[in-house]
């Protein structure tokens, strides 16, 4: 695939620390970058900024990092530092709208008990098994909102779905999910 | 809850997941709304039974039209024009012209050669009723044919502007990452252009030299704008608006250096208003409520307000959390009527109010938050209008627990 390549030889340029290598990220996926980090933030020159950021990390990371898919990478980088400036910004105030989603995820016992990076990376192993058993427009649905913090309006544009229809179907997996961690991993509510 | 965690572990699911929510977003919707997707063919077969139909059915309308006006139409003021709307050639309507920075030629007499921009339903529609149209109120949008004619004529156009004398002119809202977004010219003759914005510097182009500066906030350059960083006197300063944020441009017009002045503006909802000042008497004044209020503090992110016509007056909407003040002015300033929306409550006492702040503004509204704890309240709106710039400032004032925890300074502007 031709992406693959394109995403081989960044990698290859990051990994000789050929500093070109951000320019061709940025080229490459600065605006799916820019796009998470705006749903997030709300504001242009946040987002440009926590774009900047990722692609530091990314120059950090890589090496001793070889990602397969840099796209994904680059926009968990970018996911995490939107947030992470998001909720530093609104630090003892409520949770900003943007991140609506979190609070959706927290009614889930798991992840309130998640704990450290260990317990992380299983519990999104397990996610990843459960939304990877959903039907097609459940599963891109629920990753549109939880992962790239698409909003309700944004998802129901994109499917041609109305708010009500895609509120319940984030519902009915979210609590499908609930259950199936539940009785998966021994999480308990 | 640590929504960190939260969010990292969403955020490290399997990319492979990732990547197909984001190259097949759209298929069901599409499927559904686009049958023509499934099926590229009927897009053909409607477009050639759409010419027939119009090939078919043109001669007969224009016959029965040309009918119509000559039986049994009678001219309400005897002007000669019937206010019928005649057949236009799209070509010339409604098109607007990129170059003369109009992109809404002829919608918007009361506001022509102004240089606020809003949306289209901001902007008072040309009279389009046809007892009112005399011979020389011809719009763009309207065309009036000429009574008793066999054919319809071709209407007549109102001049576009080549360039706006006017130093304060719309500019093109186009991607800020596209190229240009930004164009205008100064009294002077000079012209600015932008011509790029990569993070982290933009490009200007200055009667043809291209200036960069650095976009990143910890350069920005706030407040004092009698000299530049050189030391250099005689200042331009170019306000713009854009995609919801604010900034203003402070540019040497001996050095010809641009620099960023103050972009403390905070984000707006989302931006209807496009201006560029470089009114030297306004940006005077400017740079002294700039100096003399607090415009930079950074308490209440929530904290926004928009300015933005309506009719023939202005609206300075503030919203923090939610609840909203709404200021009507009109162009000279004056007060019109304030608007407290019902969200604002009066939970805080004045006794407490008073002690925590011991100023003399004037209370204007008090809202609550969400979050039980926090209250806000509005201390104080002023507005003033100098030369063409209306400038709006709110003290917004934050408590938690009864104490007063963030003090902060809104002021926004626009040109009218």
């Amino acid at each position: 695939m031709e992406c693959g390549v394109n995403d081989e030889s960044i990698v290859a340029l990051f990994w000789n620390r050929d500093e070109s290598a951000v320019a061709e990220a940025q080229k490459q996926y600065g605006a799916y970058c820019r796009y998470i980090a705006e749903n997030v933030l709300g504001d242009e020159r946040d987002a440009e900024e926590c774009v900047n950021d990722a692609l530091l990390s990314a120059w950090n990371s890589i090496p001793p990092k070889r990602p397969e898919n840099l796209k994904a990478y680059l926009g968990m980088l970018v996911r995490n530092a939107s947030v992470n400036r998001r909720l530093r910004n609104n630090a003892k105030k409520r949770l900003p709208k943007s991140l609506d989603s979190l609070d959706e995820l927290g009614e889930i016992a798991a992840f309130r008990d998640v704990d450290g990076e260990v317990g992380a990376r299983e519990l999104a192993r397990l996610i990843s098994d459960f939304v990877r058993s959903l039907g097609t427009t459940e599963r891109n649905v629920f990753i549109r909102r939880y992962w790239y913090y698409d909003s309700i309006d944004e998802i129901c544009k994109r499917c041609g779905f109305g708010k009500s229809k895609v509120k319940m179907m984030l519902k009915r997996t979210r609590d499908s999910l609930a259950e199936y961690l539940k009785e998966e991993a021994d999480y308990e509510l | 809850m640590n929504y960190e965690l939260i969010n990292e572990t969403i955020g490290l699911m399997d990319f492979d997941l990732i990547e197909a929510a984001d190259e097949a977003p759209q298929s069901a919707g599409a499927a559904r709304v686009a049958p023509f997707v499934k099926r590229p063919w009927l897009k053909w077969a409607a477009a050639a039974v759409a010419i027939v139909v119009i090939a078919a059915g043109t001669p007969l309308a224009l016959k029965a039209i040309g009918s119509f006006r000559n039986e049994n139409f009678v001219p309400p003021n005897g002007s000669g024009n019937s206010g019928i709307v005649a057949p236009v050639d799209s070509s010339e309507s409604d098109s607007g012209d990129p170059e003369s920075g109009d992109p809404e030629s002829g919608s918007a007499p009361e506001l022509d050669n102004t240089d606020v921009v809003s949306n289209s339903s901001d902007v008072p529609v040309a009279n389009s009723d046809p007892s009112q149209s005399g011979s020389e109120g011809v719009s763009s949008e309207t065309h009036t044919g000429e009574q008793g004619s066999e054919t319809p004529e071709t209407p007549n156009q109102p001049e576009k502007p080549d360039k706006p004398n006017d130093p304060y002119y719309p500019f093109d809202p186009d991607d800020i990452y596209g190229t240009p977004y930004l164009k205008w010219e100064e009294p002077s003759g000079e012209t600015g252009e932008l011509i790029k914005t990569n993070m982290p510097a933009v490009t200007y182009l200055i009667n043809g030299k291209a200036l960069t500066f650095s976009y990143q906030k910890s350069v920005y350059i706030k407040k004092t704008a009698d000299k530049d960083l050189d030391g250099n006197e005689g200042i331009y300063i170019i306000d713009y608006y854009k995609d919801g944020r604010g900034g203003t441009l402070a540019k040497n017009e001996n050095s010809g250096r641009l620099m960023q002045y103050d972009t403390s503006i905070p984000y707006q909802e989302p931006g209807e208003v496009y201006v560029i000042s470089t009114n030297r008497d306004a940006i005077d004044k400017a740079k002294q409520v700039a100096i003399s209020t607090d415009v930079a503090l950074s308490g209440i992110e929530n904290a926004a307000a928009s300015v933005y016509p309506s009719g023939d007056n202005y609206v300075i909407r503030l919203s923090v959390h939610e609840g909203n003040v709404e200021v009507y002015i009109d162009k000279n300033g004056g007060l019109l009527k304030l608007i407290v929306n019902e969200e604002f409550t009066d939970q805080l006492s004045s006794a407490r109010l008073s002690a925590a702040s011991e100023k003399v503004y004037t209370k204007i509204a008090e809202l609550k938050s969400n979050n039980p704890n926090w209250k806000y309240a509005v201390l104080r709106t002023h507005y003033e209008k100098w030369g063409d710039v209306i400038y709006a400032v709110f003290d917004v004032i934050g408590f938690m627990d009864g104490n007063e925890s963030e003090h902060t300074t809104r002021q926004y502007h626009c040109v009218v």
